[in-house]
């Protein structure tokens, strides 16, 4: 029998990032309240042609991000507050407290490899203790609104909002000297860190 | 009825890397850019179409018995090319060898003494680019301009092609620079000999210099 209940299980999601940072290894951030939705943003073009109107009559593939949502309940703050500052740019130095950024123009890649310093994408992990089908995504920061923080006496639900992005040094993607695009470019997989 | 659809297909070119080849006399012991320059280079990738402008020149040829507007017939006198880029995952130093070359050639070849003129600085003015020699041979300041085809396996080569006009034009700022540059190839073609100054003892280029056989443009690739 092929079909069963798809139930993901405790969603822990873990966070790393490059040896600059709090999560030199894969660590906890924390768990989600509720469902965490992953909503790849596909995008295609249209090949429009005179004698087909308005309709396209062929369709081009122009690669995809991917948006993921989640509340977290239990949460590690000093955790969140370094994904907030790497999404902000990565600000460094003394001064650089909590809401402090980086200077306007800021690459989050730098063109450096995965969790190089100066890379300040985030690898971002949701396990799946029941389904055994775990989420990473390699290349992921916090998307505008990053976070919505409620504050009162009762706990927080803290919303995330992350977008994953197809990061490349090379966008040319040359392998051995055969230019490759983004053919075979993986925006997730089933890994963890 | 003819079914040529098989011969037609939409036209897409992949990922336009634009890679340049230089003179000879390009190498990392006379260049005073950091880094590894060699004498073929990945200038940048572009940021949407480069667009690819031949120039076809004829002349009419008239007669009083066709009258004062239509010809008898056209002469052909040649080509020339403009390729019109957005660069947006650029090697600068590659560009500032590319910039220098345009200018009449970074390399103080008349003298030779090794060394790069600094950026931005011009050198004489009457200097040919091609200075009588053969294509990518030390001393000709002419560019090999190729536009890779990835998908389409159609790419471009544009043998001696230099910036002209207003070269680039480069936005500054916090955002990326998506730098403009505008190219022009032309069919260049180098004297057939060289000629001994009895005086000095150089050798200057000297000789006939046909149109025939000229190349503005191939399908073809730098290596």
């Amino acid at each position: 029998m092929g079909r069963d209940f798809v139930i993901q299980g405790e969603s822990l999601v873990n966070v790393k990032a490059n040896p600059n940072t709090l999560m030199p290894s894969s660590t906890q951030l924390g768990l989600a309240y509720d469902a965490i939705r992953v909503r790849p943003i596909v995008h295609h073009e249209d090949c429009t042609v005179d004698a087909w109107g308005s309709a396209p009559a062929d369709v081009q593939w122009m690669l995809a991000e991917a948006h993921v949502t989640m509340n977290l309940t239990h949460v590690d703050p000093a955790i969140l507050q370094e994904c907030v500052r790497l999404s902000m740019g990565g600000a460094t130095g003394t001064t650089a407290g909590f809401g402090s950024f980086a200077r306007a123009g800021t690459r989050l890649g730098n063109n450096q490899p995965r969790f190089a310093v100066g890379n300040n994408y985030i690898g971002l992990n949701i396990t799946a203790p029941i389904d055994n089908l775990p989420w990473r995504f390699f290349f992921a920061y916090l998307m505008d609104p990053p976070f919505e923080w409620p504050l009162g006496t009762r706990r927080s639900i803290i919303s995330l909002n992350w977008r994953v992005v197809p990061f490349t040094q090379d966008p040319a993607g040359i392998v051995g000297g055969v230019i490759t695009g983004a053919t075979n470019y993986q925006l997730w997989d089933r890994g963890s860190d | 009825m003819p079914n040529n659809i098989p011969d037609r297909d939409w036209v897409i070119n992949g990922e336009t890397l634009v890679r340049v080849k230089f003179g000879a006399h390009i190498s990392p012991t006379v260049s005073n850019i950091s880094g590894s320059m060699t004498t073929l280079c990945e200038l940048g990738l572009a940021e949407d179409q480069i667009r690819i402008r031949p120039r076809f020149v004829h002349k009419d040829i008239n007669v009083d018995d066709y009258g004062p507007d239509i010809p008898a017939d056209v002469i052909a006198l040649m080509a020339d090319c403009t390729i019109s880029m957005n660069l947006v995952h650029t090697s600068i130093p590659t560009l500032d060898v590319c910039l220098g070359e345009a200018l009449g050639g970074q390399v103080e070849d008349s003298d030779n003494d090794g060394s790069l003129l600094p950026f931005g600085t011009l050198p004489g003015a009457g200097l040919t680019l091609g200075r009588g020699c053969q294509p990518l041979a030390s001393g000709c300041h002419y560019v090999s301009l190729s536009l890779l085809s990835p998908q389409l396996k159609l790419p471009w080569r544009f043998p001696t092609a230099y910036l002209y006009g207003t070269p680039m034009e480069w936005p500054l700022g916090t955002k990326y620079s998506s730098i403009s540059l505008n190219w022009r190839a032309i069919p260049y073609s180098a004297p057939t000999g060289s000629l001994v100054l009895s005086t000095s003892g150089v050798a200057v280029p000297f000789g006939e210099v046909y149109s025939s056989g000229s190349v503005l443009l191939d399908h073809g690739m730098d290596n």
